[in-house]
């Protein structure tokens, strides 16, 4: 598809080209560490996830194309790996001889890849003009115990998504933002449609963790290895009326899996009004339920205005046993600069930079009135309070199990609001003891 | 009129069972035809029917190229497994030889192990050799499967061992009583094996994946998890219609080959 | 004279040499049929399996290729995982759901296409439908079948198993029967055809003779089709016992092993400590999972036993 077999040209050195002149758009020497004479060559081969098809091929042909007349002596293979198995090829891979050299990866897969030794320090390779020219908080998910593995390339925040059409039967004009008021507008929509309203997304946890963090605005629910939100009240407010909610039906049963997945069939079934995701929630709806796609719109984060709210970045890594160390982080540096993240959010559409450059240009303040674009234009005012709410940690599968688990719980009734975060808190504790960390967030 | 009567029952159960074994082909079938401004909740039947989805999943999925490939696995792992899982599988259903019981336990456990396990090993073994990237190294999966020679050996076990014993009389040796007598006895399950085959090599997914770094030796079922998994989210109708092309081999291969099920007759020369 | 002993012993030379000739044909004969599947097994499977459970034994870093010996360390702490013992539970009860349904649906839908009726090759096509349709499909498909204003949620308040319309597939008490039936669903035509196979070496002048002698159908089905279909239980049931410890894509695609764990498989388990680079646990945990599945499966072999024994070499 994306694969440009060109012979090699063993001989000629290349000419010597700045790694700046990729990084920033400037002319400028500024590497400091890398070799100045770095003439690049050999084959490099770099992993997509589930970027394959129009528009992207056209996008990764012209990037290629543009590298390699950048470093003529460097062969470029762009392949795409479906993004469901791609922690599994990238392990598989990892663990033969033929690496790829440059891999898209999210950052829980990439700490748990670098604590092993599989990622190839970036920390000296990358230059501080490269290391600044990212967001701030996306830069750091590609950082693993205070050295630099990946670099970010597009991300996504919550923002939150409604069918304007329910939410006009109800007379609902503004968008809540704390849970009570969640809890009258699903009330409200239920009452006007009989059909429940509103879904929180639990995915494998990880959403109801960043929820616990937005709410506790600013105040740390992990203060150095302890949970310590058991009598947070907002929390328990939130656990509270989820229960309230789903036994008055105003949460759809279906709810107990809680993927984004389902989130998106009932909202397309109309069992769902309204959800928060991330920008590329529509996709699906605008195949799969037109209409519903047509009347959809997005708003900020069902949060107080100042609240913070989750990131969500996708990286770029180089695997440790990469053949071609030079070209793959020139590659990786140049997929992931301002010019080139810039292009591809124009070409998804969906998606926003990781690089502050491309942030200032004007398409993201004007990028067009279908319900996908205004989503971006939500998620690009909501980029000021994203951050990456919830640091890797080693025991990370526990701390999402559990939260899955008891939310759930009390979800269905299972348990009380108080005792299950009093629940929580002790998984999270006996996480945290066998694990060793002492972080906060 | 008893007899009637139990006709149209018989008929009326084997109908029954068909509308919970066709509707959801259906219901598939019917969601590939949709045009784009129906929702897939949107009604059963598609108001608007168009075949855009089919060409559009085969471009965009890049079904040509995989047809190929896919096609030239299954074609050779066919007659392979059928010959090596028959041949192994008598032995082990007529022959009493020292380890007999041990072969025959080693090889159903493997099919115990999740692939997960046992990937990486595998991966590591397929690069040393050399087969990363060719159609064979996804045929050794597919070859000599130990399903395979399992439902072999348990054909085997039916046929009635006058036929071979006469042979033996005879003074055939193993290999011909094997190949005259004992095969042509088993060809329903022969038959049973070849379209397992299909599908088994058809529609396999995650090894295929692993092995094959261009996407130019990409297999079908990749081509559709591409689609699925699609950056853009999914797109059911374009996901019916790629299935179905995909998986329409697979139903012609069955219609041709389930005639050799013959009803109620018997291939054998018992009272021979 | 001299030319009797001479021509004597070559005639027992050569006697001596049939028979080595035919032991030695005894001996070598079953493993040249085994060969190209042994030496194909072999490589393929059997080392890279090893290999695999060579890890349960260390505490084995799969990116950097090293582990040191740990013994059974990692086994005590699975033992100690109550999330193990939990899978475990789902995967026997999920066995025990699938296992009867799986034998007997298959067997009679084998026998209804095996009529010499009008239009049977028809029904075969209809009855194997379910195999080919993909998962991603059928998982939609059931999941709204399930959903809480679904037709089965209504026929279960109906016939008084629920108070409320309620989707069985977010009970923990009733996910795992939810998916269970995906399963069958699915495997109705695939174990059908086996049966199929099996049905057509039985002759049909037993089932003339048994009719002669005014034997009713449920007769003839218990004293000769079902005795004579023993291989084909033994193998759909040791067949169903592997898929059902494996079970994966319709857990995954409906509950993700959902809600609290309800429906989290062994192999689910294992899947997940392997993507989260436990290599070690998934292999001991794989390695469990491979004793428990044969132990059910010689238990399974040894109740369809006796009617093998009558057929076997």
């Amino acid at each position: 598809m994306k694969k440009n077999k060109k012979k090699l040209v063993v001989g000629t050195l290349a000419a010597v080209l700045s790694v700046s002149l990729m990084a920033c758009g400037n002319g400028k020497e500024s590497s400091s560490k890398t070799s100045g004479s770095a003439d690049i060559s050999g084959k490099v081969t770099l992993w997509t996830a589930s970027l394959s098809g129009e528009p992207f091929d056209t996008y990764f042909n012209k990037l290629e194309k543009r590298f390699e007349k950048l470093h003529p002596d460097v062969d470029v293979v762009i392949e795409d790996i479906p993004q469901n198995e791609m922690e599994q090829k990238v392990l598989t891979s990892l663990t033969g001889s033929n690496v790829p050299d440059v891999v898209n990866l999210n950052p829980h897969y990439m700490s748990n890849i670098a604590a092993q030794g599989g990622l190839l320090d970036l920390t000296d390779m990358i230059s501080d003009k490269t290391k600044k020219s990212f967001l701030e908080g996306p830069y750091e998910s590609g950082v693993y115990e205070d050295k630099l593995y990946a670099l970010p390339w597009y991300l996504t925040t919550t923002v939150s998504w409604y069918n304007s059409k329910k939410f006009q039967e109800a007379n609902i004009e503004k968008i809540p933002t704390s849970p009570q008021e969640i809890y009258n507008t699903a009330k409200a929509i239920t009452k006007a449609t009989g059909k429940p309203s509103y879904y929180p997304v639990i995915n494998d946890g990880n959403t109801i963790m960043e929820k616990m963090v937005s709410l506790s605005n600013g105040k740390p629910i992990v203060k150095e290895g302890k949970a310590v939100f058991a009598k947070n009240k907002d929390i328990l407010n939130y656990f509270k009326l989820n229960q309230k909610m789903y036994k008055e039906g105003m949460i759809p049963q279906e709810t107990a899996e809680g993927s984004l997945k389902t989130g998106q069939e009932l909202y397309m079934t109309g069992n769902t009004a309204f959800l928060e995701g991330g920008v590329t929630f529509l996709g699906p709806i605008e195949s799969g339920a037109p209409d519903i796609y047509k009347v959809s719109k997005a708003a900020q984060p069902l949060e107080e205005k100042n609240a913070p709210v989750n990131v969500a970045v996708m990286n770029f890594a180089v695997p440790a046993k990469t053949k071609n160390k030079e070209a793959a982080v020139a590659l990786a540096e140049f997929v992931t600069n301002a010019e080139n993240q810039l292009e591809f959010s124009k070409t998804a559409g969906t998606v926003l930079p990781a690089t502050k450059e491309s942030l200032k240009d004007d398409y993201f303040k004007n990028p067009g009135d279908s319900p996908k674009s205004l989503g971006m234009l939500q998620a690009s005012n909501s980029l000021e309070r994203a951050q990456v709410l919830i640091p890797p940690t080693e025991n990370s599968a526990e701390l999402r199990e559990s939260t899955k688990n008891i939310f759930v719980k009390n979800l269905q009734g299972k348990l009380t609001p108080e005792q299950a975060l009093k629940q929580l808190a002790l998984e999270w504790n006996k996480a945290f003891n066998k694990s060793g960390e002492k972080v906060t967030f | 009129m008893k007899k009637n009567s139990k006709k149209i029952w018989n008929y009326a159960l084997m109908l029954l069972i068909t509308v919970l074994t066709l509707g959801p082909f259906l219901i598939t079938l019917f969601m590939s035809l949709k045009s784009s401004g129906q929702g897939i909740y949107d009604g059963l039947l598609p108001t608007d029917p168009t075949l855009a989805n089919f060409f559009t999943a085969f471009k965009k999925a890049n079904l040509g190229t995989y047809f190929l490939n896919t096609i030239i696995v299954t074609a050779i792992a066919i007659p392979l497994n059928l010959l090596f899982c028959s041949l192994a599988a008598y032995p082990l259903a007529r022959m009493d030889f020292k380890g007999r019981s041990v072969v025959l336990a080693l090889i159903i456990s493997t099919m115990m192990v999740p692939f997960q396990l046992y990937m990486a090993p595998l991966f590591q073994l397929s690069g040393q050799l050399g087969l990363q990237n060719t159609h064979i190294g996804l045929i050794i999966m597919q070859v000599s499967t130990a399903f395979g020679i399992f439902l072999m050996r348990q054909a085997y076990l039916r046929i009635p061992k006058e036929l071979e014993e006469s042979a033996y009389l005879d003074g055939a040796n193993k290999f011909k009583v094997w190949y005259m007598v004992a095969l042509p006895l088993v060809k329903p399950t022969l038959v049973t094996l070849a379209i397992f085959t299909f599908m088994g090599t058809w529609g396999d997914y995650l090894w295929p994946l692993l092995n094959t770094t261009e996407s130019n030796m990409y297999t079908l079922s990749i081509g559709l998890a591409q689609l699925s998994q699609n950056f853009d989210g999914s797109n059911l109708k374009l996901i019916s219609a790629a299935s179905i092309l995909t998986t329409i081999p697979t139903l012609l291969i069955f219609i041709w080959l389930q005639k050799y099920f013959i009803s109620g007759a018997t291939d054998g020369a018992v009272k021979g | 004279m001299n030319k009797e002993p001479v021509a004597l012993a070559q005639v027992k030379a050569k006697t001596i040499q049939k028979e080595k000739r035919r032991l030695n044909a005894k001996y070598f004969t079953p493993w040249l049929f085994l060969l190209p599947s042994i030496v194909i097994l072999g490589v393929f499977l059997i080392i890279p399996i090893l290999e695999a459970f060579k890890w349960s034994f260390l505490d084995y870093k799969i990116i950097a290729d090293s582990g040191e010996f740990v013994g059974i360390e990692n086994f005590k702490e699975i033992f100690k995982d109550k999330d193990f013992w939990m899978s475990l539970l789902n995967t026997i009860l999920f066995l025990l759901i699938v296992l009867p349904l799986n034998v007997f649906l298959p067997m009679i839908l084998a026998v209804l296409v095996n009529q010499k009726i009008k239009g049977v090759a028809t029904f075969r096509i209809l009855y194997y439908l379910p195999v080919i349709t993909p998962m991603v499909v059928a998982a939609l498909i059931w999941k709204m079948l399930y959903s809480q204003n679904g037709i089965i949620s209504a026929l279960l308040v109906k016939i008084g198993i629920f108070d409320s319309p309620t989707n069985l597939l977010v009970q923990s008490s009733t996910a795992l029967i939810g998916v269970a039936m995906i399963t069958v669903w699915k495997g109705l035509g695939y174990y059908m055809i086996i049966y199929l196979a099996g049905l057509q070496s039985i002759p049909k002048d037993v089932y003339e003779s048994a009719s002669i002698d005014g034997a009713s159908t449920f007769q003839k089905f218990k004293s000769i089709t079902f005795p004579m279909l023993a291989p084909s239980v033994t193998l759909v049931s040791v067949m169903t016992i592997i898929a059902g410890m494996k079970v994966f894509e319709e857990i995954a695609l409906t509950t993700g092993g959902g809600p609290s764990g309800a429906t989290t498989t062994l192999v689910m388990y294992i899947y997940n400590k392997f993507m989260d680079l436990d290599v070690s646990i998934a292999s001991a945990a794989g390695l469990i999972l491979l004793i428990l599945s044969i132990g059910a499966s010689l238990l399974q072999m040894k109740m369809t036993s006796k009617n093998e024994d009558d057929l076997r070499a």
